[in-house]
């Protein structure tokens, strides 16, 4: 073979093996984009995946029951949503404060595997601020 | 007065460095006067940028509130190591940090590059320059550190009570250097694309400031992802954050540039590619710097910020980005393609390096990227979890551990070596062994995917050092001289390589083989963690400098044995009113065990306890990898000695 042949042959393997990569890529992304919801947007039905749920922390509304079990509602002002968490939660963690929760509706109840955590207590979560500045 | 002093010197800065630009482009001048007036302005801008930020530590360390951004993030009361710190821990500070950064490169460039060709250097130099000229125009216009307000407040609001802490001392400077380093190749690559030197030589210029960057970088990363361990008690070393995401763009791109530069250095084959690399990897160390600043992008890094300056930021990236790439396209050269191409050779194989490296870039960016283009075309808010990016991140690590081993010990344009063949099979059975050895004595159950990850780790790290060992171990008396000769121009990249077998190592088996318990304790009670039994002793409180904690005492013990005490604690600034998280981490060889507390009562304690097998491995492999590098930078001329002496 030449080494233009040779080259040829390179750059097309190199070619099909991008594009066979871009398919998974894109297989892997399907699978694994998590939707951001206000509690007013919110499905609770059809949303069975796993999703985020942000707002602010209603006052008033954190429990504590047994063993790590935490239960608190997020509000946009307009509509509610109750979370039920197990775990320690992050230091930032108030009421009355942007929270994002992440995970699935199980009976009507938001059962959250994650809260997101942050770094600096003034911010708010991009989305939680949007979300509330539309209501 | 510290206002108005500081806000002159940023001032004259930008008076130096428009005198530089004069003089490094004016053409009536003659070259001696050109080149001697150039440094001198040169060194201005540095030495005034340098003094604006002893200024601005000086406010900091007399806490002169009289400066908006000391009065937003300092206080009195604050320890004077968070003082000098705490410079960079805000918007205003950190960029001057950058600015900073980006002159004592320029300096750098003009104390120790003096033997490179004069028009070359002087294009270096003025690209350098056009750099720091637009940071300082957005410093001064939308985040000037030394804004007056009068009268000045008694006392400051504080500093974030998660940036007071040991890891904020070191890795945002790090981070820094290794982004700004990147700047260096920027203004040599344009400055080399517009001269277009006729010798290779510039491969030689630049390596060097790819190896610091590189090791900034790595050494920046890695500190980054021990503090979120240790520090924010997450427990985690990756989060696949945006953020994390943005300075790892920068550290692959630079990963191929080094690969590229050798090759382009040893074989003159793509010049272009080299280039652009360079090119690449200083705009995503712009993006990065772009992203953290604005808050485009929802991260566990994002400070409250100001969009307008993102928007600068924006400006001056795009600005860069788009001048390089103008003077990139109408600089092409043609490639040399009378070589001959031999699939089983190094410069092959660095190629096949640099396509996996890029794919991987690509694949990281569009999952960063994407959640922006879907919310701009059809406003819904998406998250990319981390499991995206692990799944298609596994694949292409797979492909390159493989062949990481392989490709140093190919020639550069022959085919094997009978003695390269012989050395990798003998490897190969030996990884195969342990890994066997692995699956059966410690874990019966290890899923195969894992094993074949942790096998690939153990191949790269037997290979490099078989690849040290002496060529022929029955006749032993090699002497001193001969093992330098033969060792010292390859140990560099072969304690990286051995380095990045054993991250990826500790990554695999940390991740597949951690237990962790979130439970409620009493008093007394005792818990079985793997090996270790961990009881709860109680709590006390340990009064600290701006800060209580509430410490929580517990024993960790093995084989009825106790091994340490363990004291991690909730602290409470005094005047914030801030929580914090600390963890405990106690070290067993190579693993740790990780507690943290939540809710503590008088009766019982919420707490979260880890056991994590193998994850120093994580670290100490990116430290190992920075050292390895600056092993190389450091014996860079004894190398070049070495290898020009022994060409054959």
């Amino acid at each position: 073979m030449t080494n233009k042949v040779k080259r040829l042959y390179f750059y097309t393997t190199a070619t099909l093996l991008s594009a066979l990569a871009v398919g998974l890529v894109l297989i892997a992304l399907e699978e694994n984009i998590i939707y951001f919801y206000s509690p007013s947007q919110i499905d609770q039905s059809a949303a069975t995946n796993l999703v985020r749920v942000g707002g602010l922390v209603k006052n008033g509304s954190l429990k504590m029951y047994n063993d790590l079990g935490i239960k608190f509602i997020i509000e946009d002002n307009v509509a509610e949503v109750s979370v039920t968490y197990n775990g320690i939660l992050p230091d930032l963690f108030r009421e009355g404060q942007g929270v994002i929760a992440e995970g699935k509706f199980i009976d009507n109840i938001f059962v959250a595997n994650e809260i997101v955590a942050k770094h600096d207590e003034n911010y708010m979560p991009k989305e939680v601020y949007e979300a509330l500045k539309n209501k | 007065m510290i206002a108005l002093t500081g806000n002159l010197l940023l001032l004259f800065a930008l008076l130096s460095s428009i005198s530089t630009l004069i003089f490094a482009k004016t053409p009536a001048i003659n070259v001696d006067k050109k080149y001697k007036f150039t440094c001198l302005f040169g060194v201005f801008q540095f030495l005034f940028i340098f003094f604006s930020y002893i200024l601005l530590t000086y406010g900091f360390i007399i806490s002169d509130f009289s400066l908006i951004t000391v009065w937003q993030n300092s206080e009195i009361q604050k320890p004077l190591i968070y003082k000098i710190t705490g410079v960079w821990g805000n918007h205003e500070g950190s960029m001057l940090l950058w600015l900073l950064i980006l002159s004592v490169f320029l300096f750098f460039i003009i104390k120790y590059d003096r033997r490179i060709p004069r028009s070359v250097l002087l294009n270096t130099i003025a690209v350098q320059t056009s750099i720091i000229f637009a940071f300082l125009l957005f410093i001064i216009f939308t985040s000037n550190p030394f804004a007056l307000q009068l009268p000045a407040p008694i006392d400051g609001i504080g500093l974030n009570t998660l940036l007071q802490d040991p890891g904020l001392i070191i890795h945002p400077p790090m981070l820094y250097v290794g982004y700004v380093g990147y700047s260096v190749l920027f203004s040599y690559s344009v400055a080399i694309m517009l001269e277009n030197p006729q010798t290779d030589n510039w491969a030689k210029w630049v390596e060097k400031w790819a190896y610091i960057s590189w090791t900034a970088l790595t050494l920046g990363i890695c500190i980054g992802s021990w503090w979120a361990y240790y520090e924010l008690g997450w427990g985690g070393w990756w989060f696949w954050d945006p953020v994390e995401n943005a300075s790892l763009l920068p550290w692959i791109t630079g990963t191929a540039l080094i690969h590229s530069l050798h090759n382009y250095k040893s074989t003159g084959q793509h010049r272009d590619w080299t280039l652009l690399l360079s090119l690449l990897s200083f705009s995503f160390s712009l993006m990065g710097t772009f992203l953290v600043r604005s808050g485009i992008l929802t991260s566990v890094h994002s400070f409250a910020s100001d969009p307008q300056r993102g928007l600068w930021i924006l400006i001056i990236m795009s600005f860069f980005i788009l001048f390089s790439l103008l003077i990139f396209l109408r600089n092409l050269q043609k490639e040399n393609e009378k070589k001959d191409f031999v699939f089983f050779s190094r410069g092959t194989f660095i190629l096949i390096n640099n396509y996996l490296l890029m794919v991987s870039v690509v694949v990281i960016f569009f999952g960063m990227m994407y959640p922006l283009l879907l919310e701009a075309l059809t406003e819904d808010r998406i998250t990319v979890g981390p499991k995206y990016f692990n799944i298609v991140i596994a694949p292409l690590v797979i492909f390159i551990a493989f062949l990481m081993p392989i490709a140093p010990n190919l020639s550069w344009q022959d085919n094997w070596t009978q003695y390269a063949l012989k050395k990798l099979m003998i490897s190969f059975v030996i990884t195969i062994s342990i890994t066997i050895a692995i699956q059966i004595l410690i874990y019966g159950n290890a899923y195969t995917f894992n094993l074949l990850l942790l096998g690939l780790a153990i191949w790269i790290i037997i290979v490099s050092i078989i690849d040290l060992l002496p060529r022929n171990l029955s006749n032993f008396n090699l002497s001193f001289s001969e093992l330098k000769r033969k060792n010292l121009p390859i140990m560099g990249s072969r304690i990286v390589h051995m380095a990045f077998g054993m991250m990826i190592f500790g990554i695999i088996y940390a991740s597949a083989f951690s237990e962790n318990k979130d439970l409620k304790m009493n008093l007394g009670d005792k818990i079985q963690i793997n090996k270790f039994e961990l009881q709860y002793d109680g709590f006390g409180t340990h009064i600290g400098e701006n800060y209580d904690d509430l410490q929580v005492n517990f024993s960790l013990m093995k084989d009825d044995k106790k091994v340490a005490d363990m004291a991690p604690a909730k602290r409470f600034f005094r005047k914030s009113g801030d929580i914090t998280t600390e963890a405990s981490i106690q070290k067993y060889y190579f693993d740790h065990i990780y507690i943290t507390v939540g809710e503590v009562q008088e009766q019982f304690i919420f707490v979260s306890v880890s056991y994590k097998p193998f994850v120093r491995f994580i670290w100490l492999g990116g430290f190992l990898m920075a050292f390895g590098v600056s092993f190389k930078t450091l014996f860079r001329s004894k190398i070049i000695g070495i290898t020009d002496a022994s060409a054959n």
